[in-house]
């Protein structure tokens, strides 16, 4: 608290208090009385009054009454102030509170998120005394104003829209809960600036209040620990930054990278890597465990300089099936989250491939060069007697031996033969086309509008498909490559002078009718995904060229298992981070799936066409199945248990920062108030005075009664 | 003949003073009683005339009290020859002697006697009034003495029924006079040096004195006095409480004109109760301490009841 005119009220103190004082001695007009002798009342009122002038002024209860209220009045002739926001009467406040995985830190008994809290909360009421908020506790003076709350970790979350009730804002900052991401502030400012440069002309129609609006005023609580590649920017809109955390570095030893991958040649070989941060200032040394499926493994110690200072850390292991592998460090310290990092790994891809064709030597020879297990050459008679049903394999069950009824396969390579039916494995034809509504592959012929020239190059194809990874197309000539008409929802992946050359088509529209095969429905299955190229392998160089290779490998990667949408296929490790949604393959006929956190809390997700979308992870750990363990509703290891870590450099650190770059200048907001105004309140005073004479009177009718 | 003298100077009955409107300073019914009383003195004091006291001397009146042997120089006429014929031995025939005894009654007039309800110096003119008479009507030199700072005015050497009148007339007409402090060392010191007649002495007074008492007092000691001192305070002054002095007040001293502020409460009563108290024991201290008797009294008292019992108890009267 300040006063502006502290001068003047000490003044008036110096002539008020002493003046006070002596008219309390002078004021009592004492009643004249005689008596026969004055003599008796000296020496009874010597003893009273000998060695304690103040005698009269301690006991006086009306003296300290009036003293006090002349304190309280000159305390408001003084004009005190307290600090307030700096924003005008009317200007609306977004209170932004970091929920990262660094706010869950915990410094002298509270987490710094139930502090930024504790600071929003405040914030709150700030602006119920400031008036800010219409309808507040004490009213507004400008009325106008409002206030929003927005909470960020890997994703932004406007918990509640721009309102003047301060009730509402309250319950959103008290329902803010901890997430393990990391902090994504730029995404919670781009929610926030539709409001500001719209300049409060309303308040995006979210809260359904007219709240007029002046300024915005953003006010950031957080630790600054902000995981941003691009500048932050806000137009139109004041930041300021609330430091949250203290000072002093707090040690922490966090996993910020980890990856486990089967090794190529040997895929029960898996080498797990590691890479751990320390925060602190102090070397530290650590042992690091390595957990497959709960059991322990390896151990091994690393030190890890301090400051900053990162090591890394790496084991083998022999994994011969599904399973999850963990990293967990040894040092007990402010932030668990990152004290461990998982991931999960799919049995090694023993791709199952059958090739429908009439002789192909090189197909069959690259696709054993690349990793299939098994490769099984059917002629295309063989193929229109086989099963529909016993192409698909077994989820889990492995096949025993060669034999072309074997457990059914991964893949179907259909080598310029067309099936009659659309089969239920992801398949890819070369030069040939499945019997899919509005797929049509045109063959190509001498002067048929449409053909283009014999001899055909690739014009462009989509490099950053992972089927097309590595892959060039540069050199690949085509000999009369066919036309192909693709259905609205196929993807197109290379492109000919002709039109579409290979596409990706969805099989899970109508499924099965063609030819004369009618009533072979393929019924309950998945259509799968179906790579349709227009020219026939040997009618084109590609064979022989590395890119083929390349790109077989890359089918046998991504295709498979009758879906090509999850990740991790082929050795790669299955692990999430916080903030990231999963896509869980389904093979069962299970229609939701329910997956428990160890932090507690728990994600549903309805299956939809094979798969589960889980939603947003909001905390690190392992994720758990939880429906019954008869009944894995079609999920095959290793989703059962997912890992999800926080794995950032910028949330291990926890020393928070001093300053926030916000702006298009790259201003720098720094922890200090710098928006901060004096607001006056000497009424406070003035109503404590007017109480205090309450009081005086009170006491003073009380004392003439006695 | 002193009862018709009062029935003449009273109006109903009484003996009412000059100033009137005040009743009667003794009446009748009271006169009757101190009849029956006179003034008694524990020493042996010579009187100058004889008169009907019987004298703790031996002497010439009629009654014989004892024999002695006779020593040449005696009165032959007291000589009993009746017993010389038996014994053939000389004796004296002694008799009681009977004397006057002289009363000196001092009353105080200073501004403060006027204090109080009732009234101090009333109070103090009826006791005196009524050691006047009983001394008058038993032929004994009564003087009286009114004093403030000094002996301002006196009746002395009265004796007999005759003046009765005259003393009581004399002490109605007394006033303290506004504003004049006494002072009983100085009033006590004229009178000693005044050289008046052994015999008992009667201070009336609040010694509400600011002198020092004890040279006072000294005036009275020593074999000359049998004296008496009688302290008259008001109800008022013994319990301020009585008198409404509560609040904050500005005393005013009606003798000295002194001023005291005082805020009475609860404990400043309690205290100055305990310093009436503590003042008085120091009067009685000081008397005993000088051969004084001492008598305390308050206003509230009825005069009969002190004059009649109190004053009995402690031998002045008999």
């Amino acid at each position: 608290m300040n006063f502006l005119s502290i001068t003047s009220a000490l003044i008036a103190a110096g002539i008020t208090v002493p003046l006070l004082v002596s008219l309390y001695f002078l004021k009592l007009r004492r009643k004249r009385m005689d008596i026969s002798s004055t003599l008796l009342w000296k020496k009874a009122i010597q003893d009273m009054q000998v060695n304690s002038p103040f005698q009269r002024l301690r006991k006086s209860l009306l003296l300290l009454l009036q003293l006090l209220l002349l304190a309280a009045l000159l305390l408001a002739f003084a004009r005190p102030t307290k600090e307030g926001l700096a924003s005008q009467d009317g200007d609306r406040v977004v209170i932004v509170i970091d929920q990262s995985a660094s706010m869950n830190v915990s410094e002298g008994g509270t987490t710094r998120l139930e502090r930024a809290k504790d600071e929003a909360r405040a914030l709150i009421n700030q602006m119920v005394s400031d008036g800010k908020l219409a309808g507040g506790v004490l009213g507004g003076e400008g009325g106008g104003g409002g206030g929003m709350v927005v909470g960020f970790g890997s994703r932004a979350r406007v918990l509640e829209p721009m309102t003047s009730d301060p009730t509402r804002l309250r319950r959103a900052v008290d329902g803010i809960e901890a997430t393990d991401g990391v902090s994504r502030l730029s995404d919670a400012l781009r929610l926030v600036e539709p409001l500001a440069v719209s300049g409060g002309a309303n308040d995006g129609g979210t809260s359904g209040e007219n709240v007029a609006g002046g300024g915005l005023d953003v006010i950031v609580i957080s630790d600054g620990k902000v995981s941003e590649d691009e500048a932050l920017l806000l137009r139109g809109a004041t930041v300021r930054y609330v430091k949250i955390g203290r000072d002093d570095v707090l040690a922490n030893v966090g996993f910020v990278g980890m990856s486990a991958r089967r090794d190529f040649e040997n895929p029960e070989r898996v080498a797990v890597f590691g890479e751990l941060q320390n925060s602190g200032d102090t070397l530290v040394e650590t042992g690091v465990t390595l957990l497959v499926d709960g059991r322990v493994q390896k151990v091994s110690r690393v030190s890890i300089p301090g400051g900053g200072g990162k090591a890394v850390v790496q084991f083998e292991v022999r994994l011969m099936g599904a399973g999850m592998v963990e990293l967990v460090h040894d040092v007990d310290d402010a932030l668990a989250a990152d004290n461990r990092a998982g991931a999960g790994l799919e049995a090694p891809r023993d791709a199952h491939v059958l090739v429908v064709t009439k002789g192909n030597g090189f197909l069959v020879r690259v696709l054993e060069a690349v990793g299939a297990k098994r490769v099984v050459v059917m002629s295309p008679e063989d193929f229109a007697v086989m099963d529909p049903d016993a192409l698909r394999r077994v989820p889990g069950k492995r096949s025993s031996g060669g034999g072309s009824g074997g457990g059914g396969f991964d893949l179907i390579v259909f080598d310029g033969v067309s099936p009659a039916v659309v089969p239920a494995v992801d398949s890819v034809y070369f030069g040939a086309a499945p019997p899919i509504d509005g797929l049509r592959l045109i063959e190509w012929e001498e002067g048929r509008a449409g053909s283009g020239a014999r001899t055909q190059v690739v014009l462009d194809w989509r490099r950053e498909e992972g089927l097309l990874r590595y892959v060039a197309l540069d050199d690949l000539v085509m000999d009369k490559p066919g036309r192909l008409v693709v259905p609205s929802h196929a993807r197109i992946l290379v492109t000919g002078q002709s039109g579409p050359i290979m596409a990706m088509v969805d099989g899970r529209g109508d499924v099965g009718v063609a030819g004369g095969n009618a009533g072979a429905r393929v019924e309950g299955h998945v259509g799968g995904q179906h790579l349709v190229a227009s020219f026939g392998l040997l009618r084109s160089v590609w064979p022989i060229q590395v890119s083929f290779a390349v790109f077989m490998t890359n089918v046998l990667e991504h295709m498979g298992h009758g879906s090509g949408v999850f990740a991790g296929g082929g050795g790669e490790a299955i692990q999430y981070r916080v903030g990231e949604v999963a896509a869980i393959p389904v093979r069962g006929d299970a229609r939701a799936l329910t997956y428990q956190g160890e932090a507690g809390g728990s994600l549903d997700a309805v299956v939809e066409n094979g798969v589960a979308m889980l939603p947003a992870f909001s905390r690190s750990g392992v994720y758990g199945l939880v429906n019954d363990a008869d009944d894995r509703a079609g999920v095959v290891a290793p989703w059962e248990r997912i890992a999800v870590n926080v794995l950032d450099a910028n949330e291990s650190d926890l020393k928070p920062a001093a300053a926030l770059r916000v702006g298009a200048t790259a201003d720098t907001v720094s922890a200090a108030p710098p928006a901060v105004i004096r607001r006056e309140i000497w009424r406070y005073f003035a109503w404590g005075a007017l109480v205090v004479m309450l009081l005086e009177w009170v006491v003073y009718t009380r004392r003439m009664h006695l | 003949m002193a009862e018709i003298n009062i029935k003449n100077r009273g109006a109903g009955g009484g003996v009412r003073g000059a100033m009137g409107g005040r009743g009667p300073l003794l009446d009748v019914d009271f006169i009757h009683k101190l009849d029956r009383l006179d003034v008694l003195s524990r020493k042996i004091l010579l009187g100058k005339l004889q008169g009907e006291r019987r004298s703790k001397r031996k002497g010439q009146s009629v009654e014989f009290a004892d024999y002695r042997n006779y020593v040449a120089g005696d009165d032959l006429r007291f000589v009993d020859w009746n017993l010389f014929a038996r014994l053939d031995r000389l004796f004296l025939r002694l008799f009681m002697e009977e004397e006057d005894l002289s009363v000196s009654v001092l009353f105080d007039a200073s501004a403060s006697m006027q204090y109080g309800e009732p009234e101090k110096w009333r109070y103090t003119q009826q006791i005196v009034a009524a050691l006047g008479y009983i001394g008058l009507s038993h032929y004994n030199r009564v003087s009286v003495y009114r004093f403030d700072a000094r002996v301002r005015d006196q009746l002395v050497n009265q004796r007999g029924r005759q003046p009765v009148a005259r003393m009581l007339d004399f002490v109605e007409r007394q006033e303290p006079i506004e504003g004049v402090a006494g002072d009983l060392e100085s009033a006590l010191r004229e009178f000693a040096r005044s050289r008046p007649s052994r015999g008992v002495v009667v201070v009336v007074s609040d010694f509400l004195d600011k002198g020092d008492l004890d040279a006072a007092l000294r005036q009275l000691a020593g074999d000359r006095f049998d004296a008496y001192a009688i302290q008259v305070l008001s109800p008022q002054e013994v319990d301020p409480e009585v008198g409404q002095v509560i609040g904050d007040l500005r005393l005013h001293d009606m003798e000295d004109g002194d001023m005291a502020e005082v805020s009475v409460g609860p404990a400043l009563l309690k205290k100055y109760r305990a310093t009436v108290q503590a003042y008085c024991q120091h009067v009685r201290d000081q008397c005993v301490r000088r051969g004084v008797t001492y008598l305390f009294t308050d206003t509230s008292v009825g005069f009969d009841r002190l004059v009649l019992t109190y004053l009995r108890q402690r031998g002045l009267v008999g």
